[in-house]
């Protein structure tokens, strides 16, 4: 009798080792499949950024991390791109000038470069800003010069720098302008 | 063979205990509550947004035309509070972590949508992979209302640096492409000169860096970043090749701050992930064994950790809030709890290698 409870116990005990054991390899088993798919699955995403990133921009969500590969090296000096929003009164005939960071304050300042290589570095993207589009802007560009904006432009430019040895500012050779783009224009429009 | 390789990297490279891992995600709740949250006004400027400003980048959030009402964003950020508060005190553990990264995703998402990705997708996949870790088996609510107990697993930790291998060859390998291993360029300074100039990031040493003008150094620089950054993934392969290359990190991550004022504290998150948090357990039991039969008479482990954690997260708190205050530095990037964590990142990180050269001089003299 007692042999053959013990005899029963080793058996139920087997049985529920192996049902562990089949457990436990069919959960590794999962895991190796999920590692994987993981091996296989960065580096197509990362081919797939490269792809879209140049015809549209960089996907997300997406494992990658930026690369920062511009060197900012032209010739022997430094090109350093620059962007100004340019607020016109052209009644009273004054201007102000803005960085994008002075401009869009309430966006944070690691988002503003995006932002504007977003929305303002392209002249289609701009001419399919809609009226309410325009006047928010202009409303905004007129709360931020402190006058009446009747036109409000983008200007993209380059300025190429030398440095000579001990100088503590680089030195500017010369800016060209890349795009000159009208956001809106209330001498022509009536919105 | 190489299934038995893969296999062992897989299930043998990282062997968490559960008071470690518990350790870990108190440690994380803590940062990421504290130092890592979103900005709760973007979601403001965001609501108030003409429509046309909406740009998402292609994936899952071309699905959408605009930006969410306010209120949908503040009550995801409340989520995420909620979870994450879940993940710091071990309720539901598993749950609470995945949610956690769910909510992070959305509210990346739609922050993303104004047309920069900001690369932090990691403070959304690390709660989730290190959910599966069973971080919440120790020292949790988990544990103490007697939910069924599950074996921590080491795999996740696996699956982090799997990730944070490849995000780094992701930064490598366009720099190869740009032209920074050419000798007659140097890209590391002329990232200086456009943060220092145009940036005007002018704090700590960047003045320095300025001035420095010795082509070599620049130039072993950007070699340096890239074999950093490639090697990550090699690296890899084996814990304590993962381990040398987060010190590495914290290195570059320190430098960067100092010279370009660019710190990286989101990856912060991940890197602690592979600190020896049951060296940490082990040490600081000790310690408060000794303490509690001195001072405190005998105090069991969960008391002990968790007045370790409220002092941690008080000295969290302070520095937090000094901060924000613009103590000492106005609280723009680098903000002073930047400087702080991983300065002290970076002073553990050349105590421990002080340690290893120590202890390798002794067993090569002996």
């Amino acid at each position: 009798m007692v042999d053959a409870n013990i005899k029963k116990l080793y058996s139920v005990k087997r049985i529920f080792v192996q049902k562990c054991y089949l457990e436990c390899d069919m959960k590794r088993k999962i895991i190796k499949r999920v590692f994987l798919f993981f091996i296989i699955y960065l580096p197509i995403q990362y081919g797939l950024i490269g792809v879209v990133g140049y015809y549209h921009s960089e996907p997300w969500p997406s494992f990658a991390f930026p690369g920062f590969k511009s060197v900012y090296v032209h010739d022997d000096g430094y090109k350093i791109e620059q962007t100004r929003f340019v607020l016109k009164d052209s009644v009273n005939d004054e201007v102000v000038e803005l960085s994008p960071n002075q401009f869009f304050p309430e966006i944070p300042r690691s988002m503003t470069s995006g932002f504007i290589r977003a929305r303002f570095s392209d002249q289609k993207m701009i001419e399919s800003y809609d009226d309410n589009t325009r006047i928010w802007m202009i409303e905004k560009a007129s709360n931020m010069a402190g006058f009446d904006v009747d036109q409000l432009s983008v200007h993209h430019f380059a300025e190429y720098f030398s440095r000579q040895n001990d100088q503590m500012a680089l030195e500017l050779d010369s800016v060209s302008t890349i795009h000159y783009f009208t956001i809106a224009d209330n001498r022509n429009d009536e919105y | 063979m190489m299934n038995t390789r893969f296999e062992n990297w897989i299930f043998n490279s990282y062997s968490p205990t559960a008071g470690g891992l518990a350790l870990y995600r108190i440690f994380a709740g803590l940062f990421f509550l504290i130092f890592l949250f979103p900005d709760y006004d973007l979601y403001s400027t965001l609501a108030h947004l003409p429509s046309a400003f909406y740009t998402p980048p292609p994936g899952p959030m071309m699905l959408f035309d605009n930006f969410p009402p306010e209120i949908f964003l503040r009550f995801v950020h409340g989520l995420l509070m909620v979870s994450w508060v879940g993940v710091l005190v071990g309720y539901k553990t598993k749950w609470s972590s995945i949610l956690a990264g769910l909510c992070m995703l959305i509210l990346q998402g739609f922050m993303f949508s104004l047309g920069k990705i900001n690369h932090e997708i990691l403070l959304a996949a690390s709660p989730i992979i290190m959910a599966y870790s069973n971080w919440g088996t120790a020292f949790s609510v988990d544990s103490t209302l007697g939910e069924k107990e599950e074996s921590v697993e080491g795999w996740p930790l696996v699956l982090l640096a799997l990730f944070l291998g490849f995000m780094m060859f992701t930064a490598g390998f366009p720099k190869i492409l740009g032209g920074w291993l050419d000798p007659s360029t140097q890209a590391t300074r002329g990232h200086l000169f456009n943060q220092f100039f145009v940036r005007e990031r002018q704090e700590f040493l960047a003045e320095f860096a300025v001035r420095f003008d010795v082509a070599f150094v620049w130039e072993f620089l950007d070699w340096a970043t890239i074999i950093f950054e490639i090697g990550f993934l090699i690296a890899v392969w084996k814990a304590a090749w993962t381990r040398l290359f987060i010190c590495f990190a914290v290195i570059f991550h320190f430098s960067t701050m100092m010279t370009l004022n660019i710190p990286f504290l989101v990856n912060f998150l991940v890197y602690a992930a592979f600190i020896k948090w049951d060296f940490v357990f082990k040490s600081l039991n000790k310690f408060l064994a000794y303490m509690s039969n001195k001072k405190f008479g005998v105090m069991n482990e969960d008391k002990w950790v968790w007045l370790v954690a409220i002092f941690v997260g008080a000295l969290f708190l302070i520095l937090r809030s000094l901060s924000d205050a613009g103590y000492l530095l106005t609280p723009a990037e680098p903000s002073l709890h930047d400087v702080v964590l991983i300065s002290t990142a970076v002073i553990i990180v050349i105590g421990l290698g002080a340690k290893k050269i120590v202890g390798t001089v002794k067993s090569t003299s002996s």
